[in-house]
């Protein structure tokens, strides 16, 4: 079956930056260049006027893996406010910050949306992650395994282990959990938080185990690094939200020691203390230090004004931020002592002085990094407003006098501390391709996704343009999945299952001899139930297909 | 003018939401109009003429015939009317109504009144779970109006209350008035276990001694104050029971807790057999 999409101005930065008129050809899923001699042309999508990019990827955003779902319980009567009756095609799901997994899905799609990582599989909690993503329909999916508050892998650390032992105890990680890369949050932290530490900075040591974050940090992105799995170290650093962390933030990058690290949700990480509330934005440190380290990816985690829910695997900070809880109620919890979890429902306000700057620094920090290929839009769904509001950033960062005129009505003390304010830069829609696309498809390490050049997924987005930019971005005209027709105009046309996308690089099985016994002495359950082969990972996520992507160990 | 009679032709094949047969959203259309008006159910969507036959013209008076459990949120945001359900009446009844009346001519389900400002209730029959309660989520329960139950109530009746009258003539279940903030629930027959655990403040009123109370409760001496014999006298315009309650003029055994929160609430226990 080929298909043809015509006249349509094509946006696909990983070839190049030129934005032609020219024809789509889709063959079966797949794009292909053009069809072969005397092939028919089964359809063609008249999109003349249209503009289109490649389905959008989504590198860090919370559908799965319990958090959410424990949101979902903790907050009831937000679902029940967005709730969405039964259609032909979809079924009855409910909208808000902790959106059902069907809506999830639904909405993503409609809103050109191919591919969403979850950010935050406990290894333990793999297999729950695993189904709720399955039942998330429409989009691929994937999942970064969290390591470094996990017992294990503090003792071997803290014994001193070599490098190598490390390496296979993450490469073995991966291939249990079904997982795409590795995840850190608040390196020791979330650890040391049961043994009543109530922080833990980069070069402080754990009480129990005497090894400092830098340490769990500069092992881990080793290992990544050797293994040579595509993305970095997904990194949450130390002191998530606390003022001042920005040192915290650049001791992280340090101690990466010039490996590619990927620093997530920064926003929430580049807070200094001055001012008379001590509290101000440290974005043009963290952007220059960014814009001078080649090794260094970031997302953003935008804040936007509502209600919102924050679920996160960093025990230590929520339990902190328990206080701030709108409405007054939250669940901070430990998870089989392999991390922790706490969901903190929040109401952003553009009245708050806090919530205003946290606004503006997010915004600081997208428009002062300068290069797009290694920062990503994100809002790190549901924790600083839910993705649905993806569209409204987007016309923030590409319209300065709407992000201006935002910026005259929050706190105006906020406004005030922010540069905001004095950056010229709007992001124009090859750029917006780019974080969007193009990039997230990169550091992934996803060669058929977030372009459109032949052998790409037919993920294809068609826009209709607009001069606002919100409108452009909300209800895409045609979202094709693998070929298909999957929503027009904001509305779900066909419900598919989406891929799993993992990578298994090679590792010395040997390393199962201490685990097992690691196992049988402290574990709930046994290694082989632990682990979560190919077969059961696409039956329990639904998976028609598991989709694995090259390693290129970098050790011999 | 009649009553706008809704006869229900057959029961569903799941829980439908019957909010919309209300006199706000009715008044001024046909039978007509009403017949087409949509239903929504789990996974399915109703028109009103295919659940019921429709009769009589007057929205201010529905009567929803031959009702069963299947019909949830019946009365569920009503503000005026009265509403009357010949049958039994699924989970949800009057949840967030503000004002009007709602009677039941047989047994309700779950989470009558849950989140309810204003208005009455009363039911006939017996009641399920968490009657004046809250809607899970919530941190306030029912927070004004009236429930009148003439017959049991399952556990958990009261939760969260929050203000209002909840009136109970036969039984209530394990954990009535859990975590109540304020209000008032009498309950004429027994309880089950832990009454008024995790009670902050309010009233409940016992008719008869519960075998046992949580020991966060500590006894406050034997009442025959002014405030008990006013409220009580006030009872007696909800039926007979409560009036000849009222006439025994009991001397009442005062309980504070639940001390494991604030300790602010009380337990007021009629003199009698347990």
């Amino acid at each position: 079956m080929l298909t043809r999409l015509s006249g349509a101005r094509i946006v696909d930065p990983a070839h190049g930056t030129q934005q032609d008129v020219r024809d789509l050809y889709v063959r079966d899923g797949r794009m292909v260049d053009r069809p072969r001699d005397g092939e028919r042309i089964d359809r063609t999508w008249d999109a003349a006027g249209t503009i289109v990019m490649a389905g959008a990827i989504d590198l860090h955003t919370h559908i799965g893996g319990g958090k959410v779902n424990i949101a979902r319980g903790l907050l009831p009567e937000l679902g029940r406010q967005h709730s969405l009756a039964a259609t032909d095609v979809c079924g009855a799901c409910t909208i808000g910050p902790a959106p059902s997994t069907l809506a999830t899905g639904y909405r993503y799609a409609a809103m050109g949306y191919t591919a969403c990582f979850e950010p935050a599989m406990l290894p333990v909690n793999a297999r729950q992650a695993h189904m709720e993503m399955g039942d998330t329909p429409i989009v691929d999916k994937g999942a970064y395994a969290m390591l470094g508050n996990d017992d294990f892998l503090l003792r071997l650390l803290a014994d001193g282990a070599n490098r190598a032992e490390i390496r296979d105890y993450v490469a073995w990680t991966l291939h249990a959990t079904q997982a795409i890369g590795i995840k850190v949050v608040n390196a020791g932290g979330i650890s040391a938080f049961k043994f009543n530490q109530r922080s833990l900075d980069v070069d402080e040591a754990h009480v129990h185990y005497g090894i400092t974050p830098r340490t769990i940090l500069r092992e881990l992105a080793r290992a990544v690094h050797d293994l040579g799995v595509p993305h970095p170290l997904h990194v949450h650093s130390s002191n998530l939200g606390v003022p001042g962390n920005v040192d915290s933030t650049l001791a992280t990058i340090d101690a990466a020691e010039g490996l590619p690290i990927h620093l997530t949700h920064l926003q929430f990480h580049s807070y200094g203390t001055e001012g008379d509330r001590k509290f101000s934005s440290a974005a043009a440190r963290i952007a220059e230090k960014v814009n001078a380290s080649p090794n260094v990816s970031v997302d953003v985690g935008q804040i936007l004004f509502g209600q919102t829910v924050t679920a996160s695997g960093d025990s230590m900070l929520q339990c902190r931020n328990s206080r701030h809880g709108r409405p007054p109620k939250w669940v901070v919890m430990d998870i089989e002592c392999d991390a922790g979890c706490g969901v903190v429902p929040f109401r952003y306000r553009d009245r708050d002085f806090v919530n205003a700057l946290q606004w503006a620094i997010g915004l600081e920090l997208f428009l002062m990094i300068r290069d797009p290929w290694r920062v990503f839009l994100t809002t790190d769904h549901p924790n600083g407003g839910p993705f649905t509001s993806y569209p409204h950033l987007i016309k923030l960062l590409m319209d300065r006098s709407f992000r201006n005129g935002v910026l005259a009505s929050i706190n105006p003390e906020a406004a005030a501390m922010s540069a905001l304010g004095s950056l010229e830069r709007e992001y124009s829609l090859h750029e917006i391709a780019i974080m969007t696309r193009a990039a997230p498809a990169r550091i992934l390490g996803l060669e058929d996704q977030g372009h459109l050049g032949p052998g790409a997924a037919a993920n294809i987005v068609v826009y209709e343009p607009h001069p606002d930019p919100e409108v452009m971005f909300a209800t895409p005209r045609w979202v094709f999945k693998d070929g298909e027709l999957v929503a027009e105009r904001g509305e779900v046309k066909t419900v598919i299952c989406g891929a799993i996308h993992t990578v298994k690089p090679d590792f010395d099985r040997g390393i199962e001899r201490k685990l097992k016994g690691w196992f049988e002495q402290h574990h709930t359950q046994s290694l082989s139930s632990f682990k979560i082969d190919d077969e059961e990972v696409c039956e329990c996520g639904r998976a028609p297909r598991l989709a694995v992507h090259a390693c290129r160990a970098r050790t011999a | 003018m009649s009553a706008l009679k809704f006869v229900l032709r057959h029961s569903p094949p799941s829980a439908v939401d019957v909010s919309g047969l209300r006199p706000a959203m009715l008044a001024g259309k046909s039978r007509k109009e009403i017949a087409q008006l949509s239903l929504t159910g789990w996974n399915e969507v109703h028109r009103v003429g295919d659940l019921f036959a429709v009769r009589g013209d007057d929205a201010q008076r529905i009567v929803i015939d031959g009702a069963d459990e299947r019909l949830v949120r019946i009365g569920a945001g009503l503000d005026s009317g009265e509403l009357t359900v010949v049958g039994a009446a699924g989970d949800y009844l009057g949840e967030s109504m503000r004002g009007g009346s709602i009677v039941v001519r047989g047994d309700a389900g779950a989470l009558i009144g849950a989140g309810m400002r204003g208005g009455r209730i009363d039911v006939s029959g017996n009641v399920g779970a968490f009657a004046g309660s809250g809607r899970a989520g919530t941190l306030q329960g029912m927070a004004g109006g009236v429930i009148v139950v003439r017959g049991n109530a399952g556990d958990r009746a009261a939760d969260r209350m929050r203000r209002g009258l909840l009136l109970i003539e036969g039984n209530a279940g394990d954990y009535c008035a859990s975590r109540m903030l304020a209000g008032t629930t009498v309950v004429l027959g027994r309880v089950g276990i832990d009454a008024g655990y995790l009670m902050r403040r309010g009233t409940l009123v016992l008719g008869r001694s519960p075998h046992e109370l949580l020991p966060t409760f500590n006894h406050n001496g034997w009442h025959d104050l002014l405030a008990i014999r006013l409220l009580l006298e006030s009872l007696a315009v909800y039926g007979k029971r409560f009036q000849s309650f009222a006439r025994s003029r009991p001397s009442l055994s005062r309980w504070l807790g639940d001390l494991g929160c604030d300790g602010k609430g009380e337990i007021l226990i009629a003199p009698g057999r347990p």
